[in-house]
């Protein structure tokens, strides 16, 4: 008995959570099928399943993915290498942030994916074009926030280890590197959600392949059982690399000792 | 009663502007030195001819624009969209979010969808959208307030939820009620937190009213850049960015400067 | 009904009565119970003060979390004139170890808030003679992070001071002072006490203020806190700093010190001195 209410208890969250899904699965397809609304239009559930059928079969998928996935990767990829390096660098010298702190926050903002047609003029079509939004979208919030963590590093701490005899790099590995991992953490966050809109919006104005290209491709031709297919799938990869975060920020504060 | 102190904040966000002038000097002059490089890389061709406007291109094509009124005809449709699109957003956002902190069956039902919601990329639900509510400006309000609604919720539950436990505790010994709790406790200590997701929130506005016009409208700051882009009017097209960028910035930066007059309460 | 005879029992019944007092906490992710205090027994008569010295971490804080009502006890009960405790009461209010202060209050705002939850808006008035009571004059609109620890404390103090209960429960509320301030807010403390005819249990790790304050001094053992010792001060009252240096209060002091020290050299005789 009290072990069927303390798995109650435990499933609770889970059953509860998965009520309103359940409940737009469910309403959604009664709606379409009932011709309350127009299927054209708004598909349902069922279509859905049966356009991520065929195009799994016919290897849209598969296409569309490795196409993003290559353009994420290689976007994110250089804004964290780009991001963290400048970002480091402007937090040690102070003068330099200064100097790049009006640039940053306008680009902040800014509407890159604007940009699209230059850059598929002057890069290319495709994967180059998308690459550039991607990057220029995603970089920015990494060296804000690197740079605001390599700068709040706690002085006395700095001063504590100087007095213990630290040398410049055992404080980088041991003071100022572990203090800054939050803000770092919430850099690559911001900058994962980030290159997404990047890749999908690089997509929607400059590609030529991926999820992005299909969403919007599908959209403009009203095949919207295909669309949907797409939205979902950017929505779970959406999900997959935000928990992919939380499981390196885990690993990050294991490492610093508060796992 | 709690006696907002006007005159200790305005003295507060005062001072560091004088010690600060140093850095505007460097601002100042780095702007002036990169500037300075762009124009001559412009000159010099270092870009393929044409796609790189010369800053001096960029004003003069500016210039014209605002004077010709087409700037601030389309500016205004965005800004409207825009505006009524974050309203709607902190209406719904807020209260949801600080009910989601309160009410363990409220977050219990609705923080898996607002999970999902949050960790997808939003914009790609514009097409729907379009698809849905057409070219309208309706479609344009739509999508900020979906771009906008999430992180506010997501802030104001974690507001509520990360509330400081010694002053909860505190309350409970004064015999607060329920509803006090929330008023005088939790509430006001999740101010920042809520800031911090408009600021979050801005963010996501700007870029969903740009991007749903540049991907299907006829008017409009996304609308402008969109034409001016497939014409291959880089003066123009970059002058619209900037633009775009700037009130991007000035948006942020009210919410940045409220942020920090209460960034002063938080113990070190 | 003999109501005369109702309120004679009243007056001989403690104000606050622990009987048999276990307070633990569940271990987060365990469903074992840690122990932090066990079979505390106290009675505290209707304007008594009674002081609380221990070893840093057996559970001061938590007895009296437990009297004001936040904190249940496991086993055993607390009473009121009585009855129950289930949940915090207009009759008590408590000084918070960790001050507790609202950081978007003012000086003000943080003295007013007590009275406010309690009751509507206070009269300024009646904030500012509290806020004179702890020598805050002149700090009114200044926030907490704008203020040291002393002052900070004091603050905390006013506000329960504010609320005018019965029951003051004083979680160490000298500790962040510094000795001159101290010793000035334990002779207004005690002004206060004998004009009011408050009951107060106050904790404390200063022997000397312990001793100083209390018609009672209570000893308790390192963790899990058990009552070690009840000393009765009979230093005679009004108490003047002058008497710290008397014979009986050295007195008081090697023997509070013997039984703190023998507690913490390990297992201590159950010993009454009085
Ligand atoms: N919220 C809590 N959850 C779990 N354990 C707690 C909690 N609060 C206190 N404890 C534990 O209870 C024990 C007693 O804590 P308490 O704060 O009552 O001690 P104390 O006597 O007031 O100490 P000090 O003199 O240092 O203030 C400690 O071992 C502490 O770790
Ligand atoms: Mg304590």
């Amino acid at each position: 008995m009290t072990g069927l209410a303390t798995r109650l208890r435990l499933v609770r969250p889970a059953l509860l959570g998965a009520l309103p899904f359940a409940v737009l699965v469910v309403v959604w397809e009664v709606l379409a099928r009932s011709h309350v609304l127009n299927r054209v239009l708004v598909s349902s559930p069922s279509l859905i399943v049966a356009a991520l059928a065929k195009q799994l079969s016919n290897g849209t998928i598969q296409r569309d993915l490795a196409a993003s996935a290559v353009e994420f990767a290689i976007g994110f990829g250089l804004s964290v290498v780009v991001g963290v390096l400048v970002g480091v660098v402007m937090g040690w010298y102070r003068p330099l942030s200064h100097a790049l702190a009006p640039p940053l926050w306008l680009s902040y903002n800014a509407p890159f994916f604007a940009l699209s047609p230059l850059l598929v003029v002057l890069l290319g079509l495709g994967t180059p074009t998308v690459v550039a939004i991607t990057f220029l979208i995603t970089v920015v919030p990494i060296v804000v926030n690197t740079a605001a963590g390599v700068r709040n590093v706690d002085h006395i701490l700095v001063r504590a280890a100087r007095s213990f005899g630290a040398t410049d790099l055992q404080i980088f590995r041991k003071v100022a590197l572990p203090a800054s991992v939050p803000y770092l953490m919430a850099g690559l966050r911001l900058g994962v959600g980030r290159a997404l809109v990047g890749v999908i919006a690089g997509e929607f104005f400059g590609g030529k392949t991926g999820l992005g290209y299909s969403i919007s491709y599908f959209a403009g031709t009203l095949q919207t059982d295909n669309m949907m297919v797409s939205v979902v799938i950017a929505a779970m990869i959406g999900v997959f690399l935000t928990q992919g975060a939380n499981r390196l920020e885990r690993w990050l504060d294991a490492w610093r000792g508060w796992g | 009663m709690s006696l907002v102190d006007g005159a200790r904040y305005r003295l507060a966000a005062r001072a560091p502007v004088r010690q600060r002038s140093p850095a505007a000097t460097t601002a100042l002059m780095a702007m002036v030195v990169l500037l300075a490089a762009w124009q001559l890389a412009a000159r010099w061709g270092l870009v393929k001819h044409g796609y790189l406007p010369a800053p001096s291109a960029v004003a003069v094509a500016g210039v014209a624009m605002a004077r010709d009124g087409e700037l601030w005809q389309n500016a205004q449709i965005s800004l409207l969209e825009f505006a009524m699109g974050l309203a709607l957003s902190i209406g719904v956002g807020i209260p949801l979010g600080l009910l989601m902190g309160w009410f363990r069956t409220v977050r219990e039902l609705f923080e898996p969808l607002v999970m999902v919601l949050n960790a997808m990329p939003r914009i790609a639900l514009i097409p729907m959208i379009v698809v849905w509510l057409g070219i309208g400006s309706i479609s344009k309000i739509a999508v900020v307030f979906i771009g906008g609604v999430i992180p506010l919720i997501v802030n104001g539950m974690a507001g509520v939820r990360d509330a400081d436990g010694s002053l909860v505790r505190l309350a409970r010994s004064f015999c607060a009620s329920d509803l006090q709790l929330f008023l005088k406790i939790l509430l006001p200590g999740s101010v920042p937190s809520l800031l911090a997701g408009l600021r979050l929130a801005i963010g996501h506005a700007v870029i969903g009213v740009v991007l749903a016009e540049m991907y299907a409208s006829v008017r409009g700051m996304g609308y402008l850049l969109q034409s001016y882009g497939t014409n291959y009017e880089a003066a123009q097209l970059f002058f619209l960015v900037i633009v775009v960028s700037a009130a991007g910035y000035l948006a942020t930066a009210c919410v940045q400067l409220v942020e920090s007059r209460f960034q002063s309460w938080r113990q070190p | 009904m003999d109501q005369r005879s109702e309120l004679a029992e009243v007056e001989r019944s403690p104000h606050v009565e622990l009987r048999d007092v276990r307070i633990a906490y569940k271990k987060p992710s365990e469903s074992r119970y840690a122990i932090v205090a066990d079979d505390v027994g106290l009675r505290i008569q209707q304007g008594e003060f009674v002081t609380i010295v221990g070893p840093s971490g057996c559970g001061k804080t938590s007895l009296l979390l437990a009297i004001d009502g936040l904190l249940r006890p496991i086993r055993g009960e607390i009473l009121i004139r009585g009855r129950p405790v289930t949940r915090p009461g207009r009759d008590r209010a408590m000084v918070f170890q960790e001050f507790a202060l609202l950081p978007w209050r003012t000086v003000f705002g943080n003295v007013a808030f007590g009275m406010e939850l309690q009751g509507g808006r206070p009269s300024p008035e009646r904030v500012e003679r509290y806020i004179n009571l702890v020598g805050l004059n002149g700090f009114e609109r200044h926030h907490p992070h704008q203020l040291s620890g002393g002052m900070r404390q004091r603050v905390g103090l006013a506000r329960a001071l504010a609320v005018n209960p019965e029951i003051l429960l004083m979680d160490e509320p000298f500790g962040a002072l510094d000795a001159q301030t101290r010793e000035v807010m334990a002779g207004e403390l005690l002004r206060i006490w004998q004009v009011e005819r408050k009951t107060v249990v106050f904790v404390t790790h200063d022997i000397d203020e312990a001793i100083f304050l209390a018609d009672r001094v209570i000893v308790m053992s390192a963790a899990p806190g058990r009552v070690i010792a009840e000393i009765h001060v009979a230093l005679p009252r009004p108490r003047r700093p002058e008497q710290r240096a008397s014979p009986e209060f050295a007195e008081y002091r090697s023997c509070l010190h013997r039984l703190l020290f023998q507690e913490g050299r390990g297992e201590a005789d159950r010993e009454k001195a009085g």
